[in-house]
């Protein structure tokens, strides 16, 4: 007989699995509804030589966006990319699943496709449930749109994001035309920014442009702190901080939830509809 | 084919062996649904498929001993 710890409070026996060890002594009696389990459990070892783990129960859910954020064109294998079409249909289930009650989004990105970028950090700023960022390693270009697009975004002491011009890939034309658009086109990226952040739009513009700090572009590498005082990132931490907000604003967005559906807080709104008439003197004959 | 890119990593870096062989695309995996969750495999002979990478958002599904990256799954399934 073995027994092992399962993840909650409980010792579990397996009498399928002969290896002798005397049972403590409050574990002898087994409580009713175990049995079956056990037995369950015991079968797939003998049948499959798995042992099935137990469920956990989580409600937060986890993005990691690493490598390239690819769009429109399939990257070549070198590349690691986090891919457009697998992301969105996640977001919409995670938007749409009852169980889900937050999201966690890791970035390790070196940047990739400004359009699927965009996409992806336009979805997670309108997803209804809570939303947390976290920047590990570098969350560069692209990624940094995505990083500020959660309702609260961290950021490791360690990581870096590269602020830098946008780059158009492929033929270009050599007119004023060219220049304009790809100006149009930081300006999006920028305004996105900007409207999810505390960081304004001439500092922005000023780390993009900055010369003497990278080797082959203009632009600067913000370093974890630094992200925090420019305003562009919340807060300097961890995964574990990174839990905790998200929890935090889980527990506020429910606790307001359960406060609109009580039936005694719209007694009060009508109580307070009706005072509003009163005092204004309306429906009097 | 225009499109904007806005990576640290340089240019010629990401475009390199950029002409991909049928085969190559074909070595890329297939993503199929094993019990509810999304895997990427590698699709193997009489529809069986090693799994590559799970493709959830779902911490609990990594832990999942069926869908370790290495084990055969069932793509009838």
């Amino acid at each position: 007989m073995l027994i092992l710890l399962n993840n909650s409070q409980f010792w579990k026996e397996y009498p399928g699995l002969s290896n002798k060890v005397s049972l403590p002594g409050h574990l002898g009696e087994g409580e009713p509804g175990n049995e079956q389990e056990t037995e369950e459990q015991t079968e797939a070892i003998n049948e499959l030589g798995v042992l099935t783990l137990p469920q956990m129960m989580g409600n937060i859910h986890v993005i990691s966006v690493i490598g390239q954020v690819e769009g429109h064109l399939v990257m070549p294998p070198q590349n690691k990319t986090t891919k457009y079409e697998h992301l969105i249909p996640q977001l919409v289930a995670i938007e749409q699943s009852k169980e889900i009650a937050g999201l966690l989004v890791i970035l390790n990105t070196v940047g990739g496709d400004v359009e699927a970028g965009l996409a992806v950090a336009e979805m997670i700023a309108s997803l209804s449930k809570p939303t947390v960022s976290l920047v590990l390693g570098g969350g560069h270009s692209i990624g940094v749109p995505i990083a500020v697009s959660a309702d609260y975004s961290f950021i490791a002491p360690t990581a870096t994001m590269t602020i830098h011009p946008i780059r158009l890939t492929g033929l270009v034309v050599g007119v004023q035309q060219s220049f304009d658009y790809l100006e149009r086109m930081q300006d999006r990226v920028i305004s996105f920014i900007t409207s999810h952040s505390e960081i304004p739009e001439n500092k922005v513009r000023e780390l993009m442009m900055t010369t003497g700090e990278l080797a082959q572009d203009v632009g600067t590498i913000v370093v974890g702190e630094d992200a925090v005082k420019y305003g562009l990132i919340d807060q300097v931490g961890g995964l574990g901080d990174a839990i905790k907000k998200l929890n935090e604003l889980i527990e506020q967005g429910s606790a307001q939830q359960e406060k609109m559906g009580n039936p005694e807080h719209i007694e009060q709104e009508w109580v307070n509809a009706r005072e509003t008439v009163g005092e204004l003197g309306l429906f009097q004959n | 084919m225009q499109m904007l890119i806005w990576s640290v990593i340089p240019n010629q870096m990401i475009w390199q062996n950029s002409a991909q062989t049928e085969k190559e695309r074909a070595e890329q995996g297939r993503i199929v649904q094993v019990r509810g969750t999304q895997v990427l495999v590698d699709p193997m002979a009489n529809g069986k498929g090693r799994v590559r990478q799970v493709l959830s958002t779902n911490p609990a599904d990594f832990l999942r001993v069926d869908l370790t990256p290495g084990s055969i799954v069932n793509l009838s399934e």
